[in-house]
């Protein structure tokens, strides 16, 4: 046998059947882009400051993988259903299995490495373009830079290249198993119904549920991160056996309704749609999950842009705050009267002015005993945040009056259950009274389940408390007596960044004669705020762009494939006396029913994400639930706006090509 | 009167470099009576293939017209033309035609599905056609697992479920062995003793000798024509085969 005749067979056959080819290689251009992209995004130094975002970063990366597995499988099942013909052929012609592998090889080989490398060069192009259109859009000063990451081009080439040895094994052994007269009759049989029907859709209800109930039941920030791939994955898994199972159940059934199915628009639709339930079920099921991910990635995103005020409000409730750590009563006094005379030599009304000493300690809960955590034991779920304040503090700053013993507390519980007596690193504490209100924020408690305010005698007490736990957390500790400083200044923002200005020069001016406060301004962490939740944004438009363009290309895809397929049997149902109107008809119904589909499972997808994104989103200091539902709304009916139009403009496509 | 008139019809082809034409039609002239069955042969070229095309209104013709039950084709517009096909003509083609995606009794009972008819009705025509047909026991099955002859004894049942005024079948024996094809010219011989009309092109003598009447078609024109009377299949069959050799040496037009 000549040398080099399979690997000139192989680009012939390729050349020869581009009409199937150039999908199927622009599919693969399209994954492998995508994954450089999220790779070089998750590479990209900017991103890596913030746990959160590059945590979300990672997994995500993980997740674009797996898609990336299910879709080459989901469109070389396509390919090879149309090159089984060929390929019995060869077999019929003399060729041997292995023959018919070797040809394979070198087509898979010639593919994957035409999709992996101008996958990687689009990818790289398309990174620089996204860049240059995000930036352009916000000019805002955006932390991230544009580069070429080389780990994000490995990664991607590693994985491209595991994937189509799998796909080359997958295709040799479903060549080997038929003889040649299946695979020459393969093109015209109905893909058969899946074996193990009941089981999948049991499975894939368990799965939904189970993800869903983790969606649902976190509590934290901590617990989210941790369960969000799991609950990913779950979903994901649950989505495709249950568009398996749940399609061709619906559609067997309505087969059985003889009333339905005998019917002019209904009657092509179903058969065609079982005839390929299998296809279907992975098409949409992609769909399905790609359109969560562009609701879910642009609704945070946008929410947390949008909602920058407030978050800035939440941190900084104050316009101006000054803290000291671990300071004497003395020193916070010296501090308040630097303030107050700077104040009036600057001319300057301070508003609001409260201080207050404070210390945050996070323990875990056992009942209701409080012991310091140990980094291996303890569960999230049993984090306790503890935020202390004195009675003096408390009775100034909520004009309530409290007295209190020592060994007494008061309590207000934001978050689990509240303890009757209970006993902080061992000390016995008995609770006194329970508060509706308290005037202080906890610094701790987003990422815990447990959550109280615990108000206690006096300034020893609560330098005993201090005490206490610094000595059993040691050089562990990461909690601090804090004295606070906030204030409003009357004139707004200009008047409070110069006081902000003459302060911090007062505080340098007197470095020598007391202890150095960190100063903060609200208006000035502004930019840095904006920076970093415009790289947020900018994150969230590029992933969301993306996703949306793979969801379209599959709908495309899909529609086009599928035209072809069918276009043998629309001309032969013109023949029997189908005219053009009834095939339109037939083709809506057809599409109509099982492209809503998708969406549909999206959105309530969306809807058991809500509170884990709530949860998610608690990270980046933005509480206002009722902001990001309407964001979230908004969004999803946009997007609907646009499937919809996407859906219109293919069907019109699939008709031009059947008719 | 008859069934279906054909007057002088006439098709001319353009071809794709404008210019030249071909004349695939020049004069075709004949009628067909009810409970006629008639085959047209010709040999390839000969412009069998159009002219049944134009009789399936699947195509217009240049010239001249076409009249089935008094109605011309020519007047009937698009939009109606699908229902007026499928009501009137029942088809039989040579590769079957029949969709993938139906079991054999979806595939036999489409043209009623798309009249709009309801189920009842259907079953009832359904299951004395296939019986006759020798295919009830097929019903579930789908295309790919039957044989090439129960796919056309399909597509017949197909065709007959309407009760078309007249079926239009186009080379059926000609993607069957020489049995199948025996078969399958026994059915159209029996469900033509029912009264069905049928119009059959054919460039096989055996399938020809199975009709009552004989056309043919050269270059164009109806050249000659043969009544089958009163016949045994195999004198018809060498009538058919002297007429054919006729035809190749060029012989003058008796039609």
């Amino acid at each position: 046998m000549p040398r080099g005749l399979y690997r000139r067979m192989a680009v012939v056959n390729i050349r020869g059947s581009r009409r199937f080819y150039l999908p199927f290689l622009f599919t693969v251009l399209m994954t492998v882009s995508m994954f450089y992209s999220m790779c070089s995004i998750s590479a990209n130094p900017a991103f890596e400051s913030s746990v959160t975002v590059s945590e979300i970063l990672r997994f995500g990366t993980g997740v674009l993988g797996i898609f990336a597995c299910i879709f080459l499988f989901y469109t070389n099942s396509f390919l090879m259903k149309r090159r089984k013909r060929e390929l019995g052929l060869y077999q019929v012609l003399g060729l041997e299995k292995r023959h018919i592998a070797r040809i394979l090889f070198w087509e898979t080989a010639l593919l994957g490495f035409l999709g992996t490398a101008g996958g990687l060069v689009l990818g790289l192009l398309l990174d620089r373009l996204m860049f240059l259109v995000v930036l352009w859009i916000f000019r805002y000063p955006v932390s991230t830079q544009y580069a070429v990451f080389p780990s994000a081009v490995a990664r991607t080439a590693l994985l491209f290249a595991i994937l189509f040895a799998l796909l080359f094994c997958s295709n040799v052994l479903s060549i080997r198993k038929a003889t040649a007269i299946e695979l020459l009759n393969s093109k015209s049989a109905g893909e058969r119904e899946p074996r193990v029907k009941w089981a999948i859709a049991v499975l894939g209800f368990a799965c939904l549920a189970a993800g869903y109930y983790l969606a649902l039941s976190v509590t934290n920030l901590m617990a989210a991160l941790t369960v969000l791939f799991a609950a990913v994955l779950l979903v994901m898994a649950g989505t495709y056996c249950l568009f398996l199972a749940g399609c061709t159940a619906i559609l067997k059934m309505l087969k059985k309704r003889r009333k339905y199915y005998y019917r002019a628009d209904h009657f092509a639709a179903v058969s065609g749609l079982l005839y390929r339930m299998k296809q279907n079920a992975v098409g949409l099921a992609n769909i399905c999950i790609l359109s969560t991910g562009v609701l879910l990635v642009l609704s945070t995103t946008v929410c947390l842009y949008a909602g920058i005020r407030e978050i800035l409000e939440v941190r900084f409730p104050k316009e101006i705050s000054v803290r000291y750590d671990d300071s004497t009563a003395a020193e916070n006094e010296a501090l308040l009267s630097l303030v107050q005379d700077t104040a009036r030599d600057e001319k300057a009304v301070l508003l609001d002015l409260r201080g207050y000493r404070n210390l945050s300690v996070t323990m875990e809960r056992q009942g209701d005993d409080f012991v310091p955590i140990d980094e291996h034991s303890t569960k999230w779920k049993n984090l306790a945040a503890l935020n202390f304040l004195t009675a003096q503090d408390y009775e100034r700053l909520s004009g309530n009056s409290l007295h209190l013993e020592k060994g007494e507390a008061a309590i207000c519980t934001a978050k689990g259950r509240a303890p009757r007596d209970f006993s902080f690193a061992g000390e016995h504490f008995d609770v006194a009274e329970e508060l509706a209100d308290f005037p202080v924020e906890n610094g701790y408690a987003y990422m815990t389940a447990n959550w109280l305010n615990v108000v206690v005698a006096d300034d020893a007490e609560l330098e005993r408390i201090d005490a206490l736990q610094k000595s059993v957390y040691r050089d562990m500790a990461a909690s601090v007596l804090e004295y606070n400083l906030s204030f409003n200044v009357q004139g707004g923002e200009e008047a409070s960044l110069a006081f902000y200005r003459a302060l911090a020069d007062a505080v340098l001016a007197h470095a020598d004669s007391i202890k150095t406060p960190s100063v903060s301004c609200r208006y000035q962490f502004r930019e840095e705020v904006y920076t970093l939740y415009g790289s947020m944004l900018f994150l969230g438009i590029y992933l969301g762009c993306m996703f949306l363009a793979a969801t379209v290309l599959i709908i495309y895809y899909k529609q086009i494939s599928e035209g072809y397929e069918d276009r043998e049997r629309y001309v032969i149902m013109q023949k029997v006396g189908m005219d053009r109107r009834e095939i339109k008809k037939s083709i809506r119904s057809q599409m109509r029913a099982l492209f809503f589909l998708p969406l549909a499972t999206a959105l309530v997808h969306c809807l058991a994400a809500f509170h884990i994104m709530t949860k998610v989103m608690e990270g980046f200091y933005m509480n206002n639930v009722r902001m990001f539902a309407l964001v979230t709304l908004a969004v999803a009916g946009i997007f609907t706006l646009v499937y919809f139009l996407v859906f219109r403009v293919t069907s019109r496509t699939y008709y031009r090509i059947v008719s | 009167m008859s069934l279906l008139e054909v007057t002088q019809l006439r098709k001319v082809y353009a071809t794709r470099f404008a210019g030249s034409q071909v004349q695939a039609l020049r004069s075709v002239t004949f009628s067909v009576e009810p409970g006629e069955f008639v085959a047209i042969m010709g040999e390839s070229g000969s412009g069998k293939t159009t002219l049944l095309n134009i009789l399936a209104a699947l195509d217009r013709p240049t010239g001249g017209e076409v009249k089935l039950n008094g109605r011309n084709l020519q007047s009937i517009g698009d939009h109606e033309l699908a229902t007026f096909r499928r009501e009137n003509l029942g088809f039989v083609f040579q590769d079957f035609n029949l969709l993938d995606t139906f079991s054999v009794r979806d595939n036999i009972l489409l043209p009623m599905v798309l009249s709009g008819c309801n189920y009842h009705q259907m079953e009832a025509r359904l299951h004395p056609i296939a019986e006759k047909l020798g295919i009830a026991g097929l019903l579930e099955k789908f295309p790919y697992e039957i044989s090439g002859g129960q796919k056309q004894r399909t597509a017949v049942a197909r065709a007959l479920i309407t009760n078309p005024s007249i079926i239009l079948a186009d080379e059926p024996t000609g993607a069957l062995d020489s049995r199948a094809a025996d078969s399958l010219m026994g059915l159209f011989s029996r469900i033509n003793a029912d009264g069905q009309t049928i119009l059959m092109v054919t460039h096989s003598t055996k399938a020809a000798s199975a009709a009552k009447r004989v056309l043919f078609i050269k270059d164009g024109e109806v050249f000659h024509q043969l009544y089958r009377g009163n016949m045994g299949s195999d004198e018809m069959f060498e009538n058919i085969s002297n007429t054919l050799t006729v035809l190749m040496m060029g012989g003058e037009r008796h039609a």
